[in-house]
């Protein structure tokens, strides 16, 4: 490892790490399912990489790095629990629907809940190696797992997302069980003041 | 944007399970061009999707914080 790197490599380094924030970004949002956490994330994770940037071998894969530093902050959260059971529905559908256009918003927002209800092991297989483009083995690496267990993983996450998106078997919305919650009380309501069911 | 798994060497998969390597003797390496078409399953739909939900954000503008977060690394870095 260099205990020093040339102006020229640090240079090269920011040049890069600045070209991996979008990639970071969507992994974040992915992993975790709020864009707010996620930029915190990402900034963590660059600040991590920035601090430790003697160590990166230059010429192997910055992004490969980067993600697995971030990941690690992700673990580091998730101890803390900031994110447990934090996805917010809401916030990731707006944010889904805003830059859609003529897309249709829906597909990807059910896409987004089907990848938060899968365990975190099998989101951040599927994400890196089907939306990342990373390798097995490059996945392996960033999870700190064996190869065998990353494929496993992967196929597991997609087994799981076939069959909810293509086999329909998508767990209910949070919100569409707030109206069902809401429309029981007024039913009792109405049963408790009427005697009649509405 | 088209969605696929590749293995190591560049191979397009084209079917579940076949993540260990582009198949051999007495596979699709023996069919014809359209045998082989005709034997690939279309890609899941949520596969372009999962895609998609990835590129767009990594198409976002970056906010403006994680945008000037290098330039107060470098000066950071210089006030050492």
């Amino acid at each position: 490892m260099a205990s020093e790197i040339s102006a020229a490599d640090a240079a090269t380094f920011k040049r890069q790490l600045a070209e991996t924030i979008p990639h970071l970004r969507a992994f974040a949002r992915s992993l975790c399912g709020r864009p707010d956490f996620a930029d915190d994330l990402v900034q963590d994770a660059m600040l991590k990489a920035w601090a430790a940037r003697e160590r990166f071998e230059p010429g192997t894969n910055l992004r490969a790095w980067t993600f697995t530093i971030l990941r690690n902050c992700y673990l580091t959260e998730m101890r803390r629990n900031k994110f447990v059971g934090d996805y917010d529905e809401g916030v990731a559908e707006r944010t889904l629907q805003a830059p859609m256009g003529q897309e249709d918003p829906l597909h990807l927002a059910d896409m987004r809940r089907a990848l938060m209800t899968l365990p975190r092991e099998r989101r951040e297989a599927i994400l890196l190696v089907g939306a990342g483009g990373f390798s097995y083995e490059e996945a392996a690496a960033i999870c700190q797992t064996a190869v065998g267990t990353m494929k496993s993983r992967v196929g597991r996450a997609r087994a799981a997302l076939n069959e909810m998106l293509d086999g329909g078997n998508m767990p209910p919305r949070e919100g569409a069980q707030a109206v069902s919650a809401h429309e029981s009380l007024i039913n009792d309501l109405a049963i408790a003041t009427t005697g009649n069911l509405t | 944007m088209n969605y696929a798994f590749y293995d190591k060497a560049g191979q397009k998969l084209t079917k579940r399970g076949d993540h260990q390597g582009p198949a051999t003797g007495g596979g699709a390496a023996g069919k014809s061009p359209q045998q082989r078409d005709a034997a690939i399953p279309a890609q899941p739909a949520w596969a372009k999707g999962l895609q998609r939900l990835y590129n767009e954000v990594v198409e976002e503008a970056l906010p403006d914080d994680l945008a000037k977060l290098l330039d107060k690394l470098d000066r950071a870095a210089d006030g050492k």
